[in-house]
């Protein structure tokens, strides 16, 4: 599955999926390492949206994730409510896993946003490339 | 402990090209490698060393310190997610696995032998690809999954007239693959084999082929199959005259920033060179399939 955002910048996605990351492996720890991310961002060809993914699988959540880091990131989509539901489910998981796409589930205002790669290619987010016949050398 | 096998040194039938005693070097192999005998590659990617006389030079990436050294390779373990470089002879004398343990290993960094430093790197984790699984390193090398693994590129390949030699295993029941891929729709696909797809290299083109050493001539007929880059072994492709309208910007995946025409299959080593080599293939082809007995 893949999450599309609220806010069309590749920049923001990338934001978003570094801050998924750094719940497993917060900056204090991972400064210096190659891996920043927990997944790809991309954006649609026309330029109006952009999405993270794959989602799928569960993520370890480290004893010192920065929670409120994550939640203050995306807080401008999502309810008081449901802001303070990740949190604690979040802070319920630290030192142990955690499922990103139930989180993702389970937040009514993003729910709506999760797509699979079939949904994505027929809205014309991949660009299919055009398959030519050559000559044989 | 290593074999003795002729003038090399195995660890079962991996070639060790350095050997170390704690941190000093003991055993240097005689064996010459490609960035020894040919000029020097675009880019070169194995986890054996392409030549012996590599210099030294720090790692990128890894957990806490940098450390210096011929490194190959820069490997995520999936039990705490730390990052640490190896060496060839560290990765086929089995460092890498003990340091991974009973878990799975990922390459965060593939380094590039060349002079040139350009490295591939993959800083998203869910796609990197697949090095060690359940503890065990992949014989056939790193394991792109034919859906969200890929690696970048530190600097697009731009080339006119190049050459590339890639040994790899890749699936050939999964359509629609590519190996190489950048902005603009470029790629360099492995070939669509099935019902429905021919294959081509759209905006690039390959000026002649050879499979494991001999002449392969794309029979590519629409309905059929153009499977010279798939295989259901370990196989060593080379392309001369390799050109492209735009760089190539991945391995592991094709056009543009997403695509469903992912490389699915095992890359063992990619060399490239960005002019034409030949003059040198079939000493380039001996020196690889030496190494790998692939044909």
């Amino acid at each position: 599955m893949n999450l599309i955002l609220s806010a069309p910048s590749i920049e923001y996605a990338q934001a978003v999926s570094h801050e998924l990351w750094m719940l497993a492996r917060p900056r204090e720890y991972s400064a210096t390492e190659t891996s920043q991310f927990y997944c790809g961002s991309f954006a649609h060809p026309d330029g109006t949206q952009v999405a993270i993914g794959p989602i799928d699988g569960t993520q370890r959540v480290h004893i010192n994730a920065h929670e409120i880091t994550f939640v203050d990131l995306i807080d401008a989509a999502i309810t008081a409510e449901e802001r303070q539901g990740i949190i604690d489910g979040i802070n319920a998981a630290k030192g142990t896993s955690i499922d990103i796409q139930a989180m993702i589930e389970g937040t009514p205002s993003l729910a709506g946003n999760l797509v699979t790669n079939e949904q994505m290619s027929t809205d014309g987010w991949f660009d299919d490339p055009i398959v030519i016949d050559v000559d044989p050398v | 402990m290593p074999t003795s096998k002729s003038s090399k040194f195995c660890l079962g039938s991996i070639e060790v090209s350095k050997i170390y005693y704690g941190i000093n070097e003991i055993y240097t192999s005689a064996v010459d490698g490609i960035l020894d005998l040919f000029t020097d590659p675009y880019v070169a990617y194995s986890c054996r060393d392409l030549g012996k006389a590599r210099s030294a030079f720090t790692s990128i990436g890894d957990t806490g310190s940098q450390s210096s050294d011929t490194w190959v390779a820069q490997i995520r373990r999936s039990s705490d997610d730390d990052q640490k470089s190896f060496t060839a002879a560290q990765m086929a004398g089995g460092a890498m696995e003990t340091w991974v343990g009973a878990n799975d290993g990922f390459i965060t960094r593939w380094y590039d032998q060349s002079s040139n430093a350009n490295h591939l790197v993959q800083s998203a984790v869910l796609s990197q690809p697949k090095i060690v699984t359940n503890g065990v390193r992949n014989a056939d090398g790193l394991f792109f999954d034919g859906a969200d693994s890929f690696m970048d590129l530190t600097s697009d390949l731009p080339f006119s007239d190049g050459t590339m030699h890639v040994v790899s295993k890749l699936d050939p029941t999964s359509q629609r693959q590519t190996v190489f891929g950048g902005a603009g729709n470029v790629y360099i696909p492995v070939g669509q084999g099935g019902a429905t797809r021919s294959g081509a290299y759209l905006k690039s083109s390959v000026l002649t082929h050879h499979l494991n050493g001999q002449s392969y001539t794309i029979l590519d007929t629409r309905g059929g199959s153009f499977d010279a880059w798939t295989s259901t072994s370990e196989q060593l492709l080379t392309l001369t005259g390799v050109a492209s309208d735009y760089p190539v910007q991945e391995i592991g995946r094709g056009a543009g920033q997403t695509s469903s025409w992912d490389t699915n299959g095992f890359i063992q080593e990619v060399i490239f060179y960005s002019d034409d080599q030949s003059a040198n293939r079939v000493g380039i082809e001996t020196n690889i399939n030496d190494h790998y007995s692939i044909f």
